[in-house]
């Protein structure tokens, strides 16, 4: 039976002992079978639940497994000796503990400190005008405003604002010209931040709190040795715009992969401009095309690094980086640390990798970079050592209790007094990208509306205007709630500066479909596969589009994934392209369960299996739909209305800590274009710049981009 | 091809198993440290579903070690390393369950940490925990199939091989363990967010 061929195939594909070969073939399979994707989806629950219970047999306590020593009795002779054998090479030094390649480069350490960049033109600042379309009924923002404090309460008042409207801060840069540096002052005068931003983060030698919840933590071993280095990497200087397969290749380069950046640009990056490779590419470019395995997770600390690195494993991290003006996304290769001092050494595919002993970098300015990316990384290792990388790996080893503790971690960063004000823009978009990863889509977009709305983007005190370059989970999040125009500002204001991000065409595109413009939205898709014509979640939504079916976005898993799997794992809200039915009062947001109707299924049946208990549901159903429930067709899409939730439409309330407050803090903000104040959102109006080119200052900087 | 700015040092490449079982066949017991680190925690863990207790597991899996130390030499690279081992250690562990007398507590009971039926494993609030939970109440083949094949990463013939019995049978438990999964795991694709 074919059928049964292809659920052999997908346990297999789970437990990741397939070929290359099969799991291609599966995967174009699982990309027409909607039913074979919910047995993948159930396997995969079955696949977790057997790590956890068999892994937590020999875990105590969250802390590293110890394993017994090996006891050999003295009088153990080997009955029979093969023939002699070349030699085997000694096992590699982090056995040894103290290393003696390793000398100490204290002198020569290099540190990078997130700085806010001295910007003497602000390029195109974005005003993010947030929280006007947020179907929030009034008991929500009750709730948000008492565990937001004063700030929310400040932005829900503006609720006279013009949808669609956002403010640039100034004047300056419309045009997108980038006059050489000093030449053209500030519009509003140069901000006196600069200085404040860095005081504020160099570091004092205690680390951020990012081991805030016991439970979470990875203790270290108590045999992890005190200084050590990997060595047998093979250093790859990165082409342009190549860190991520540059410092892949090194990760692989360690376990005697023969391949270099390239062999892997080919296939993350076969348009040379594509501006950045995710960690999830990749994790799939190593399971896919080679014979190692790949992880990547989020919410990683030192101890993790440290656990990693001192069993043998170098870890692949991805960092902001800010080597002159601008912010970019990067990797790096973390393959030694010493204890004491307390200091990482990492192989960088641009900065270099120290004549082969690493960069240096002290806890805190690494974890200040890491933060950026919501502590991402990956671990690459041979498929013998899954177990081994699993347990090593802790609480961390099940993707989505990673995200939660990176969630957590997060949270209480925020609420502890210590954080750094100008770290809390990176802070809040990581608590949004962590909700996104676990699929709350509506806490995600307060978190975003926060982040971006607060400091806006390439402001004197918001994100980086290159953040959404590298990072993605804004659109999702606003996409999944239906702010679809959020979605579009978004993207336009990253194709204003590139055309090279396949990720801001394709939401762009979902957007668009949501909105009923099929034939601009396929326009999209297209771009982005101009932009990495790899791009799977371009080329499915290309094909759906094209075949006439439902286009339906992709999700970020917890371990980055994107699963090109429709949403039958999560609820989604009603897109608005569909009418909404009378019954539901206007501005409810409701969450429903995309169905494919399987022969022998009745309106009630699919209703119970969804959790619902009340017969009148097929009423809400038959409108929902706009279908009579006695002439039910096999393989329609069928949208179910959610059971878990009120269906009343009451959002869940944000779980995030009510003692965070989040006032304006004076000192930090100087510039007079940043305080908020209702007229000014209001009125003012983003004029797109399509004209926007790339200056010669830009253009000259070497390598890195 | 990649200009390597350094030569790769010694040790660059860490020996795969076939090579470390070679080894020891050679009376090199470091190989036999570094097998040991390798999968010592899985066989480890195996054990201890496979005995009910660690301390004994804890015995028995340095048997397997020796067993291993001394059958190096035998070992043909037919099957895996990793099978090879999983094949001993399943055979200790029948011997040291029938060496001692059954403690009184199934398998199931000593494993599961809670015992609320499938039933009540719905209406729990972390879906996770309901299927590892309902995993408790599989049969102990079933539940080492699953184990085999997606803790260990056996193939279905490799699985077969360690538990002797036909591959059909690897697939059909593996088959039924999700038939009996079913009502807990479509409760997770509900909450699953």
């Amino acid at each position: 039976m074919m059928h049964e061929r292809w659920q052999n195939q997908l346990l297999l594909y789970v437990a990741g002992t397939l070929s290359p070969d099969e799991r291609i073939a599966l995967e174009q399979h699982l990309a027409t079978c909607p039913a074979c994707r919910v047995a993948l989806h159930e396997w995969r629950l079955i696949a977790d639940a057997v790590h956890t219970d068999v892994h937590q047999r020999v875990e105590a306590d969250h802390q590293m497994p110890a394993l017994p020593p090996l006891r050999l009795p003295p009088d153990a002779v080997p009955p029979d000796v093969l023939p002699a054998s070349p030699p085997l090479a000694p096992p590699p030094p982090y056995r040894n503990g103290k290393s003696t390649a390793f000398v100490s480069q204290e002198d020569q350490t290099m540190q990078i400190t997130l700085t806010q960049p001295n910007r003497r033109v602000r390029r195109n600042p974005l005003r993010w005008n947030s929280l006007r379309q947020v179907p929030i009924t009034l008991a929500a923002a009750l709730l948000l405003i008492a565990a937001f404090g004063g700030l929310l309460l400040f932005f829900s008042t503006r609720s006279d604002s013009t949808p669609g409207a956002f403010a640039p801060a100034a004047d300056g840069g419309r045009n997108g010209a980038h006059p050489p540096a000093g030449d053209e002052p500030e519009s509003g005068g140069q901000p006196a931040l600069a200085q404040n931003v860095t005081a504020t983060l160099v570091p004092t030698g205690t680390a951020l709190p990012f081991t805030a919840q016991p439970a979470r933590t990875l203790s270290p071993p108590t045999q992890l040795p005190e200084d050590v280095m990997l060595t047998g990497i093979r250093y790859e200087a990165q082409e342009w715009n190549n860190q991520g397969p540059a410092t892949l290749a090194m990760a692989l380069s360690y376990y005697g992969w023969e391949g270099d950046q390239n062999d892997i640009a080919d296939v993350v990056r076969p348009n040379r401009e594509d501006k950045s490779v995710t960690p999830a590419e990749l994790v799939d470019y190593v399971n896919t095309r080679t014979g190692y395995r790949a992880l990547a997770r989020l919410g990683g600390t030192v101890d993790t690094l440290r656990t990693l690195v001192g069993s043998g494993y170098p870890v692949i991290i991805e960092v902001g980086f800010t080597p002159e003006e601008d912010w970019l996304g990067h990797y790096q290769l973390v393959m030694g640390y010493t204890l004491s001092p307390d200091t990482f050494y990492v192989y960088d595919s641009f900065q270099g990798n120290n004549q082969g002993d690493g960069l240096g970098y002290e806890s805190w300015p690494l974890t200040a970079n890491w933060q950026a990316f919501n502590n991402s990384f990956i671990v690459v290792y041979p498929p013998a050592d899954e177990a081994r990388v699993r347990s090593l790996l802790g609480p961390l080893a099940d993707p989505t209790q990673a995200v939660r503790a990176a969630l957590t971690t997060t949270q209480s960063t925020l609420a502890s007094k210590d954080a750094p004000r100008l770290a809390d823009g990176w802070l809040w978009f990581n608590v949004g990208a962590s909700y996104v990863a676990l699929g709350d889509y509506v806490n995600a977009a307060v978190a975003f509306d926060v982040a971006i709305g607060y400091g806006g983007l390439d402001t004197e005190t918001g994100l980086p205007w290159r953040v959404l370059w590298y990072r993605f989970e804004p659109y999702e999040a606003y996409y999944h709630i239906g702010r679809y125009d959020d979605v579009t500002t978004l993207a336009a204001y990253t194709l204003d500066a590139t055309q090279d991000v396949e990720q801001a065409h394709y939401w762009y595109g979902m957007a668009l479909v949501a909105q009923g413009e099929l034939d601009e939205a396929r326009t999209r898709f297209e771009d982005a596969l101009q932009a990495n014509a790899n791009y799977a979640p371009a080329q499915l939504a290309l094909g759906q589009l094209n075949a006439g079916q439902p286009v339906m976005p992709f999700q970020t898993g917890p371990a980055g994934q994107i699963m090109v799997e429709p949403t039958m794992l999560a609820p989604t809200v009603l897109p608005q392209a569909v009418t909404p039915p009378a019954l539901l009062p206007s501005g409810t947001a409701l969450r429903v369960w995309p169905y494919t109707v399987q022969p022998g299924d009745t309106c009630l049946s699919i209703a119970f299996m969804y959790g619902h208990t009340d017969p009148a549901v097929i009423v809400t159903i038959q409108e929902l739909n706009n279908i009579d429930c006695d002439q039910l067709q096999v393989g329609s899409t069928l949208l179910v209305p959610d059971a878990s939730r009120e269906s009343s439409g009451t959002l869940p309330t944000p779980t995030l800590p009510p003692t965070v407050t989040f006032m304006p803090s004076p000192t930090v903000t100087p510039s007079a274009t940043f305080t908020p104040t209702p007229t000014r959102l209001a009125t003012e109006t983003f004029a797109p710049t399509p004209s926007l080119t790339p200056t010669a200052t830009h253009t000259s900087t070497p390598v890195v981009q | 091809m990649a200009q390597p700015n350094q030569t790769p040092g010694p040790g660059a490449h860490p020996p795969s198993d076939d090579q470390l079982v070679h080894a020891i066949a050679q009376g090199n017991s470091q190989a036999l440290d570094t097998l040991y680190q390798r999968h010592g925690l899985r066989l480890l863990a195996y054990l201890v579903g496979q005995i009910g207790e660690r301390g004994q597991a804890e015995e028995v899996l340095q048997d397997v070690m020796l067993a291993a130390w001394r059958g190096a030499a035998n070992f043909r690279g037919e099957s895996s390393v990793r099978t090879w081992l999983l094949a001993i250690a399943r055979h200790r562990a029948i011997n040291a369950r029938q060496r001692r007398p059954p403690p009184g507590v199934a398998l199931a009971d000593t494993i599961a940490a809670d015992d609320t039926g499938p039933q009540e494993a719905l209406e729990r609030q972390d879906d996770r925990d309901a299927v590892r939970s309902a995993l408790a109440h599989l049969p102990p083949d079933q539940r080492e199939t699953l184990e085999l094949v997606f803790y260990h990463g056996l193939s279905g013939p490799e699985a077969a091989e360690v538990m002797g019995v036909a591959t059909g049978t690897v697939k059909s438990r593996l088959h039924r363990a999700k038939a009996m999964l079913h009502d807990v795991l479509r409760a997770g694709e509900q909450h699953d967010a």
